[in-house]
């Protein structure tokens, strides 16, 4: 079973954000909720660099481990997904996440959080596949229909990689050995410690 | 789930209601029917002014009985005020009977107002309370039908804030199952007094003011 | 980088440095319009011309100077620019950049009017693990060790009966004031206590019970109303600490007191009004108090947070305040109602029976005698709760019927 993970080459963003325009169209994501973001570092100074930073959907998931009513799942593709039935709006997920990647629609005076969304692979959901239900509180399941996350397809020059972890890691290597100069995968480091493929 | 939702908000909820609307018309009439006094002097005020004067005078203890009952008069004002901007104001409540059932809408409550009126109702009942169970007076005047009224309405109160979320039905389902109760058993509880401080009130003034004293 | 480079990327030039501002006018740093001092009104040089070669020499001076200062930075910068900055340099290439998200350097998001981000934030691992590995196993194991405990206390360890018995004269002990807010803060204690449990342990202990579905439904009850009573405990403890600070100032005795026992030991230390294990009590729910209290602040409403550490931080300190308290609390609850006989009616009537007085608190006694402010005054007849014997009573019956 392929281990699906994501991979942003720093070297290659150019900070279009044509990710997160996708994301947002694709999966009718509600306004005030960013479920794919770019970031920009050292910016307008020598060394800048952009990232597209959503879940990371890691191993050893944070955001599960913590969750007090147990609402989330990793599918075999190592997909971290969520009930949003389930969902009490705690924010625990947000507390633990490394990357902050879980998102909530509403933050009245009270913090008064709704449920929480976030980026799911393009994967929905526990909603039957496809379904109508599935769609509103999930977005789009691209992966049901044997694609790949609407993100990294869109990516204007392909520094936005997803899909199997062994696939992905042989692109980046090339381009390393291309470039000449060493690697900086991303949050592989924390997302996804432990042996490869998994 | 549904059907227990269905049940508590269709056939019970209209049982009760009108279990609600007929028992409080019927004890209020019962009340009127009592009557007043039969051999009346002639008046040497009005009691019609005097029963509206003291109606509106008690809201407001004298000052002599403030520092024994002030705090008892503040749990009373928080938690009925409060109480009463809930019920009226919140945002389910106005879905439910405005929009449910009159078929009309009004402006709600933000959700910081809704919070913030439930603390205070909240605090007010449970500190009313606390003072029924601690006072000697209080003890020995209550019977177990006003410590029932007391936990019947905390319920009410408190299974309608747990499901603020509004995200499962068992909770609303629950909320309204305590409602249905809360209607059903008004009529024949201390909950009266809703409408009877009126009558009481009412009588005490009438008499002063047909005696021609202010109260 | 020197001064060659800005925040804004691009390099400033002499240009930017130098203005020449007519004589007697001087621009103010910002005004397009330049300010005139004194009344000279004309722009030019008192002659119209420049004064010969003095002044030929002094501003050939002037850029002199300015050139050793700006030109070796410009140069500096110029090669920075020169060199690629995909290189293996440790602060500009990839490890640099990872390193420094690493360690939360702040980046700014696309996205326009958001405060910077910090692209990884480790720290919730470290809450995380302080959480699932520390404190819900300790804090369990404590629990499960203060409930525990107080079953086969309450199994094994008789009731302390009061010393000759009921005497049947009641002492007033605490005021109306006093029972309300007490029983006030312990029902919202309860009802928080109870919802927090459920939200840190429900997962473990309740979801192998009623399932996941039905788990939802509790827990989500459980947020609401924990979210709802915490300000209100705040309001609480706000009228309980100062209504019975009075007596519970901490003195040697009451360590002495605790050091041999307590009321376990054979011969009881004698106490004041309030012993011992009263004052820690007391002064535990003071200090663990107000930190729940303080932490719960920021974590119910969280737009007041400065940043995410403040919540996780509070949600550990929430968590252990709360577990203290809770463990002292069922002692607490214990110790005042059937673990020790004569104890409760002290805190539902008001009125406690004298010789439970004389036994447990003498000092406090003892103090009142001396002022003449022993009373009986709101207390009820004499009349034992739990239908016994009272020694006073009866004998003043027989005389009666005699």
């Amino acid at each position: 079973m392929a281990r699906m993970k994501f991979l942003c080459d720093a070297e290659r963003c150019i900070e279009c954000n044509g990710c997160v325009v996708a994301c947002k169209n694709e999966n009718e994501v509600p306004w005030g909720v960013n479920r794919r973001r770019v970031i920009t570092i050292n910016d307008g100074k020598p060394g800048e660099r952009s990232i597209s930073i959503a879940c990371m959907h890691c191993s050893d998931a944070p955001c599960m481990a913590v969750c007090p009513v147990d609402c989330f799942y990793q599918t075999a593709e190592g997909i971290v997904l969520h009930n949003k039935d389930m969902c009490i709006g705690c924010g625990y997920c947000f507390y633990a996440c490394p990357f902050g990647a879980p998102q909530f629609p509403q933050n009245g005076a009270f913090g008064t959080r709704g449920k929480m969304d976030k980026c799911t692979f393009c994967a929905g959901g526990p909603e039957p596949d496809g379904s109508e239900a599935e769609f509103t509180k999930y977005g789009r399941n691209r992966i049901a229909e044997g694609k790949l996350p609407i993100c990294a397809e869109m990516c204007a020059t392909k520094a936005l990689l997803a899909g199997d972890g062994e696939v992905v890691a042989n692109i980046y290597r090339e381009r390393i050995i291309m470039r000449g100069f060493g690697a900086g995968a991303w949050g592989w480091a924390r997302a996804y410690p432990g042996t490869p493929g998994r | 789930m549904n059907t227990w939702l269905w049940l508590a908000e269709g056939p019970l909820f209209w049982l009760s209601l009108s279990v609600f609307g007929l028992g409080v018309a019927w004890k209020l009439t019962g009340l009127l029917l009592l009557g007043g006094p039969r051999a009346q002097p002639t008046p040497r005020g009005s009691p019609a002014g005097g029963a509206v004067y003291t109606i509106l005078r008690h809201f407001v203890p004298r000052r002599v009985f403030l520092p024994g009952a002030g705090l008892h008069v503040l749990a009373g004002y928080a938690f009925h005020l409060g109480l009463f901007i809930l019920l009226g104001f919140a945002a389910p409540h106005v879905a439910f009977f405005g929009e449910r059932l009159l078929g009309v809408s009004w402006p709600t409550l933000p959700q910081w107002g809704f919070i913030v009126a439930a603390e205070f109702a909240f605090a007010g009942l449970i500190i009313l309370w606390a003072m029924r169970i601690s006072e000697p007076i209080q003890k020995l005047v209550s019977r177990p039908a006003d410590h029932a009224a007391t936990w019947l309405t905390f319920l009410v109160m408190l299974s309608g804030c747990l499901a603020l979320e509004e995200a499962h039905v068992s909770l609303r389902a629950l909320h309204m199952t305590l409602v249905d109760a809360w209607l059903f058993w008004f009529p024949f509880s201390p909950l009266m007094h809703t409408f009877t401080f009126l009558f009481s009130r009412g009588f005490t003034g009438a008499t002063y003011g047909r005696r021609g004293v202010g109260l | 980088m020197g001064l060659g480079s800005g925040l804004s990327g691009h390099s400033r030039t002499l240009n930017d440095d130098l203005v020449v501002a007519p004589h007697g006018c001087g621009a103010l740093p910002g005004f397009a319009i330049p300010v005139c001092a004194g009344g000279r009104k004309s722009m030019n040089w008192p002659n119209g011309e420049l004064h010969g070669r003095l002044g030929l020499l002094l501003l050939a001076g002037v850029f002199l100077i300015l050139q050793a200062v700006f030109v070796p930075a410009e140069q500096a910068h110029a090669q920075q620019l020169d060199t690629p900055p995909n290189t293996l340099d440790q602060k500009t290439g990839p490890a640099g950049i990872w390193r420094d998200l690493r360690r939360g350097k702040p980046a700014r998001e696309t996205r326009p009017f958001t405060p910077p981000v910090q692209a990884i934030q480790i720290e919730g691992e470290e809450w995380r693990k302080v959480r699932n590995e520390w404190i819900r196993p300790i804090g369990g194991g404590v629990l499960l060790f203060a409930f525990g405990g107080i079953i086969l206390f309450a199994l094994f360890v008789r009731r302390v009966p009061i010393e000759g018995g009921r005497s049947g004269r009641p002492v007033s002990r605490f005021t109306r004031y006093q029972r309300a807010v007490h029983w006030f803060t312990a029902s919202v204690f309860i009802l928080l206590a109870i919802s927090g449990l459920i939200l840190l342990f429900g997962r473990t202990i309740l979801i192998p019970i009623i399932g996941k579905s039905a788990f939802a439904a509790v827990a989500s009850a459980a947020k609401q109303g924990h979210n709802l009573f915490g300000p209100v405990f705040i309001v609480a403890l706000l009228l309980l600490l100062p209504a019975f600070f009075r007596h519970n100032r901490p003195f040697w005795q009451d360590l002495a007191w605790l050091a041999r026992g307590g009321f376990l030991s054979r011969r009881e230390p004698p106490s004041g009004k309030f012993n011992g294990g009263e004052k820690l009590w007391y002064w535990l729910l003071t200090v663990f108090g107000l930190i729940i209290a303080g932490s719960g602040i920021f974590l119910d409403f969280p737009a007041i947070a400065p940043a995410l550490v403040y919540l996780q931080f509070s949600h550990i300190l929430h968590a252990v305040a709360a577990v203290v308290l809770i463990t002292f609390a069922i002692g607490h609850a214990y110790l005042g109602s059937a673990g020790v006989e004569g104890v409760l009616e002290g805190m539902t009537t008001g009125c406690v029976d004298e010789n439970w007085a004389r036994q447990h608190h003498p000092l406090w006694l003892e103090e009142l005698e001396a002022k003449g402010e022993k009373t009986a005054r709101g207390c009820p007849r004499a009349v034992d709760p739990d239908g016994g014997d009272v020694p006073a009573a009866r004998e003043a019956a027989e005389e009666a019927a005699s």
